[in-house]
């Protein structure tokens, strides 16, 4: 176990990479901060091992929106909802959606716009290692993510997709198994504000690729 | 020497990410077909802006390069066409990119940071063709004082050997012009990286004229 450990050690000296992943590395680059808001609701998780079918993806959000009139009794709530059929779709090689939303990879392995994928090692002890996607809300409007990922991990592939609530906010990490290959879940969470969600995902345990990432908004007055 | 080679392949067969990492999803179009460029590639940092002279003269040099037999006397038979690769445009043509380890990938601020050390870098695959001199003028920037760049083609573990250049920049924008010829189809990879300083790519202009 020692000599393992040394290994490591001395692979950490030769590779100054391996250490420099540990850290934030400074920008070169002045970057404009964006309005970052939080969901109105705690948004809401589905992940059923299968491609999500249209049904599901209206159950979803109307469940989501359902979850936030509780929270405001008087209004009135457009129901049922409708989806587009071809909703703004996020890809690696088109990471801004103009006035939808967009990604960024912090620290990934491999970003291959010859394949189409965003490689993350585990998260480990590196809690940024993460692709975040910063989505365009607006009042009184409802959201559907659904990201697609490709695990190349046999055993039990775990996914966390975090909303952030504002410093000082408790996270709300909901993490799902999935298989090897691809998977897709959704997501949905409602807005009463202007600005950007941010949502973090990443894998605790899992070698994995963003592939692409649905974006649906819909009105709910 | 013999222990740090017995060291890293110890390492390759212990760390399951050397593995995992190649793998990639099944939307994949097909593995990369690496091909060497036809000549040594050539390099050229003034330490200031290229000019369209510099640009010129660069792609004239370029063209003799090919070995001959390869090429013909003209210099070129179609007039040079250029796309230009940014971080919010990041495949065009026949050209991509891909990033190994990068710090932080963000196209709506157009930045993609890349750590210090060869195992943080920037490659471009252009998918090459016979009798064709490709010029890439590359827009990179750091804080570093002196970041020491490296530009390479050819890939590890293959029959394409690595030909590397080295130049030191300077603090702020840096622009250099990077050529190779091809006599073959075939994937041509172009890889960059600095040995001591974070970076980001700002843009790439690759220029193909067949001769």
């Amino acid at each position: 176990m020692k000599k393992l450990s040394a290994l490591f050690v001395a692979v950490a000296l030769f590779a100054p990479s391996f250490a420099q992943k540990v850290t934030l590395s400074p920008g070169t680059h002045p970057r404009p901060k964006a309005t970052i808001v939080a969901p109105a609701i705690t948004p809401i998780l589905l992940h059923t091992g299968k491609p999500i079918t249209a049904d599901e993806k209206k159950q979803l959000l109307a469940s989501a929106i359902k979850a936030y009139a509780a929270q405001v009794p008087k209004a009135k709530f457009k129901m049922p909802v409708s989806l587009p059929t071809t909703p703004p779709l996020l890809t690696t090689d088109n990471m801004v959606l103009n006035g939808v939303g967009y990604g960024m990879a912090n620290q990934p392995s491999v970003v291959d716009f010859y394949n189409g994928y965003i490689a993350f090692d585990p998260v480990g002890e590196n809690l940024s290692r993460s692709l975040y996607l910063f989505i365009s809300v607006q009042p009184n409007t409802a959201y559907l993510i659904i990201p697609k990922v490709f695990s190349s991990s046999t055993e039990n592939p775990q996914i966390t997709i975090s909303a952030f609530l504002g410093t000082g906010g408790t996270p709300t990490n909901q993490t799902f198994t999935g298989s090897m290959g691809n998977n897709e879940f959704a997501y949905a969470f409602t807005s009463n504000s202007s600005g950007y969600v941010q949502l973090q995902i990443w894998s605790p345990n899992s070698f994995w690729n963003f592939l692409s990432c649905e974006i649906t908004a819909t009105p709910m007055m | 020497m013999k222990k740090l080679t017995a060291l890293f392949v110890a390492v390759a067969l212990f760390s399951p990410a050397f593995a995992q990492k190649m793998a990639v999803p099944a939307t994949s179009k097909s593995k990369l077909h690496v091909v060497a460029p036809a000549a040594k590639p050539l390099l050229l940092h003034t330490g200031k802006p290229l000019t369209q002279n510099d640009k010129r003269q660069f792609l004239a040099t370029l063209i003799k390069t090919a070995p001959t037999g390869t090429r013909k006397p003209q210099v070129a038979s179609a007039p040079p066409s250029t796309i230009t690769l940014t971080p919010g445009q990041v495949s065009q043509g026949n050209v991509y990119l891909i990033m190994e380890n990068p710090g932080y990938v963000d196209a709506t601020h157009s930045e993609f940071q890349i750590n210090p050390g060869d195992k943080s870098n920037v490659s471009f695959v252009i998918a090459g063709q016979p009798n064709t001199a490709y010029y890439l003028a590359v827009k990179v920037s750091t804080y570093s004082t002196a970041p020491q760049f490296t530009i390479y083609t050819g890939t590890l573990g293959t029959d394409v050997p690595i030909t590397s250049e080295n130049f030191t920049g300077s603090a702020g924008d840096n622009e250099f012009a990077y050529g190779v010829v091809s006599n073959s189809a075939g994937n041509i990879l172009i890889t960059i990286y600095s040995a001591n300083a974070y970076w980001s790519f700002d843009n790439c202009e690759v220029t193909s004229t067949t001769f």
